[in-house]
């Protein structure tokens, strides 16, 4: 394989956690409701993944209890900021230190535990091509993601509902006077969708670094939230987003084991800076008239304050 | 509105006509009981009598001399982080940058602390102050800026911007500023550069947080500045119809708010530290936001909530001494007590009713 197929590899590997949560906030976000609780959700997934691969040596159950963990911190988001319509930011972050506290809490025995994790297996023939090769060479939690990015896609925009979401995003009004569901919606949003940003919390204890350690996220929850603006709200866009995000921690590593001389300390503040700098060039006025926000994204749904 | 079938009839949430003063003391009381019961089951389920817990937080966050001042230290940093995020709330922005913009001031006041000869306490500790706010506040601003020019979402830019900040403080501490036994954190401040004490181990943190909390309020609620930001928050159009300049106050508004949490950075420091190390803060700048939230955007209340919180802390910190339980178990109560307070907000506005 060839220096830029492996990097590719890397890339794909290490992005893919970002790539559950980012995703997944697209459809949060689609609905009208942001969810700040993501990075508390991640661990909460990260936790939930190993304690389930530690006991009972599934992996498949390891991520369908890590989704289900998530989903259940989506809930408490969503019943706060839906139907009680609590102040969103706030309720992200009181998600994020609560998932995270939660995590820490009932971790601190599987410190320096093992389980089994993921590992990768080529598809035969797609694997042999050169650069598109670095998809096909992944574990199953990739292939997963592949899945994943394709049906948030499809769902968004090839069907019905997908539209419907979009509208109550966009004009939840218009959407109470079509007769939609708004608390419906945005519950089936912000459930789902915190329930794969967990299995992105997952794939980092049971794929990327297979162990659990407090706080091993390391904002990659916040990096999601950024990917999803200047991804313009595109669930294939955020791939590419957290792709690009893989790449720079896997050029860390190579950058390193090639002995270049790079202070450790740039490399690691690189993501933040490069997500502020992009974030910069997307909020001008210039991309802001192709990248609109979602209209209602922050606000709740009060149908008689109309 | 959303509507639960039940048994023929409809629950559904009407809009109070009148705000009730004791109502809302009630729910809150409630909110807070209801927290404490999810505190309980924690308890019970490590196999610890609640009441034997709970006793033993209050009496060692408030009434045992170490405890206490432990409680009055972290009201400190707790305060400054709240007037920081309170100061934008009144402009309504998001400052989720107080954590970055503390650990910047505090920073820039230990550089000079170690590395220059500035002289007796009295000008050493107002110029590291000084140095402090200013570079938080120089923090602030570029998130200020971002708004203002690019209309970047401030929650975001002051997210990076912490990041940015707390690996900056990582590298300073491992690199440059290690000291000589290689551990890394710098060599002790000279005592010139330590924040004189009240009493104690008490430094005078507390009587500044004092002092900032009566200024902030006096310049908000009876000065022309405090007028137009708050007229800048309410709405923009009406702002710039009275010839506000509302983009300059958005950045005026952050740079004053991330020169707060420097104080607070410079305060830890100075004040708590007596060095340069890589973890200045233990997430102050994030749990201000929520003490902002519960006071109102009033500052002098939020000094009592910081004191509350504060309390917290160090009780939590009893427990991971005395009960050996993990220390993650104060994010586990301010998680659920948020979430609590913020589920009760709503029956202030609205009622249940069965129709």
């Amino acid at each position: 394989m060839d220096s830029i197929t492996i990097l590719l590899k890397c890339a794909i590997a290490s992005g893919t956690s970002i790539l559950f949560a980012a995703v997944a906030e697209v459809i949060t976000e689609r609905s009208g409701v942001l969810n700040l609780g993501l990075e508390g959700i991640m661990l909460v997934g990260a936790f939930s993944g190993f304690l389930v691969a530690h006991q009972t040596g599934s992996l498949a159950l390891a991520v369908v209890a890590a989704f289900l963990f998530g989903a259940v911190f989506g809930l408490i988001h969503a019943l706060l900021t839906v139907i009680m319509r609590a102040n969103q930011v706030v309720s992200g972050l009181s998600i994020t230190i609560l998932g995270g506290a939660v995590a820490s809490f009932f971790g601190k025995s599987l410190v320096g535990q093992t389980a089994v994790s993921f590992t990768n297996f080529k598809i035969p023939y797609f694997s042999e091509i050169p650069i598109i090769g670095a998809f096909f060479d992944q574990n199953g939690l990739v292939y997963l993601s592949y899945l994943f990015v394709i049906l948030a896609a499809v769902f968004l925009f090839k069907t019905k509902y997908g539209l419907y979401l979009k509208v109550i995003g966009e004009s939840p009004e218009t959407a109470d006077s079509m007769g939609l569901s708004v608390v419906k919606y945005r519950l089936f949003a912000t459930i789902i969708g915190s329930g794969f940003a967990a299995v992105g919390g997952a794939y980092l204890s049971l794929a990327d670094t297979p162990s659990w350690m407090d706080h091993m996220t390391g904002g990659r929850g916040w990096i999601a939230i950024a990917i999803v603006i200047f991804a313009a709200w595109n669930p294939v866009y955020a791939a590419f987003g957290a792709y690009l995000f893989g790449g720079l921690v896997a050029l860390q590593f190579r950058l390193q084991a090639f002995g270049y001389d790079v202070n450790i300390y740039f490399l690691k503040m690189l993501p933040y800076i490069i997500t502020l700098l992009t974030l910069t060039i997307f909020s001008s006025k210039k991309f802001r008239k192709i990248y609109g926000p979602i209209a209602s994204l922050g606000i709740p749904y009060d149908r008689e304050s109309k | 509105m959303d509507r639960k079938k039940d048994g023929g009839k409809v629950m559904r949430l009407t809009k109070r006509l009148h705000k009730h003063r004791l109502l809302d003391l009630f729910i809150t009381i409630g909110s807070l009981v209801l927290s404490i019961l999810l505190a309980a089951s924690i308890f019970l389920f490590y196999g610890i009598n609640p009441l034997t817990a709970f006793s033993r937080m209050v009496k060692a966050a408030f009434f045992e001399g170490y405890g206490f001042r432990q409680t009055l230290i972290k009201t400190v940093p707790l305060a400054l982080c709240a007037f920081s995020v309170i100061m934008c709330f009144k402009m309504k922005l998001w400052n989720i940058g107080a954590e970055g913009q503390l650990y910047i001031g505090g920073l820039f006041a230990s550089i000079i602390a170690l590395r220059v000869n500035t002289g007796p306490a009295i000008i050493t500790i107002p110029l590291l102050l000084t140095a402090g706010a200013i570079t938080g506040g120089i923090w602030g601003f570029i998130a200020g800026y971002l708004k203002a020019k690019l209309e970047m979402n401030e929650i975001l830019s002051t997210l990076m911007l912490n990041y940015i900040a707390i690996t900056l403080v990582e590298y300073a501490a491992y690199g440059p500023f290690k000291g000589a036994d290689r551990f890394p954190y710098s060599k002790p401040f000279r005592s010139e550069a330590c924040l004189p004490t009240l009493f104690s181990d008490v430094h005078i943190g507390i009587i500044l947080v004092i002092i900032f909390g009566v200024l902030l309020h006096l310049l908000m609620e009876h000065t022309r500045f405090g007028y137009k930001i708050k007229v800048c928050g309410s709405s923009r159009e009406t702002a710039e119809y009275a010839g506000f300049n509302y983009t300059g106050n958005i950045i005026t508004v952050l740079f004053i708010s991330g020169a707060l949490a420097g104080i607070a950075g410079m305060i830890e420091v100075t004040g708590v530290q007596h060095r340069l190390q890589p973890v200045i803060s233990s997430g102050y700048g994030f749990t201000a936001i929520l003490v902002a939230w519960l006071s109102k955007q009033n500052f002098l209340f939020s000094i009592v909530v910081a004191f509350l919180f504060g309390g917290l802390i160090v009780s939590g910190e009893e427990l991971q001494i005395a009960m050996r339980l993990p220390s993650s178990i104060i994010g586990m109560f301010q998680g659920i007590l948020f979430i609590t307070i913020l589920g009760s907000e709503i029956f202030k506005e609205y009622k249940l009713e069965l129709k």
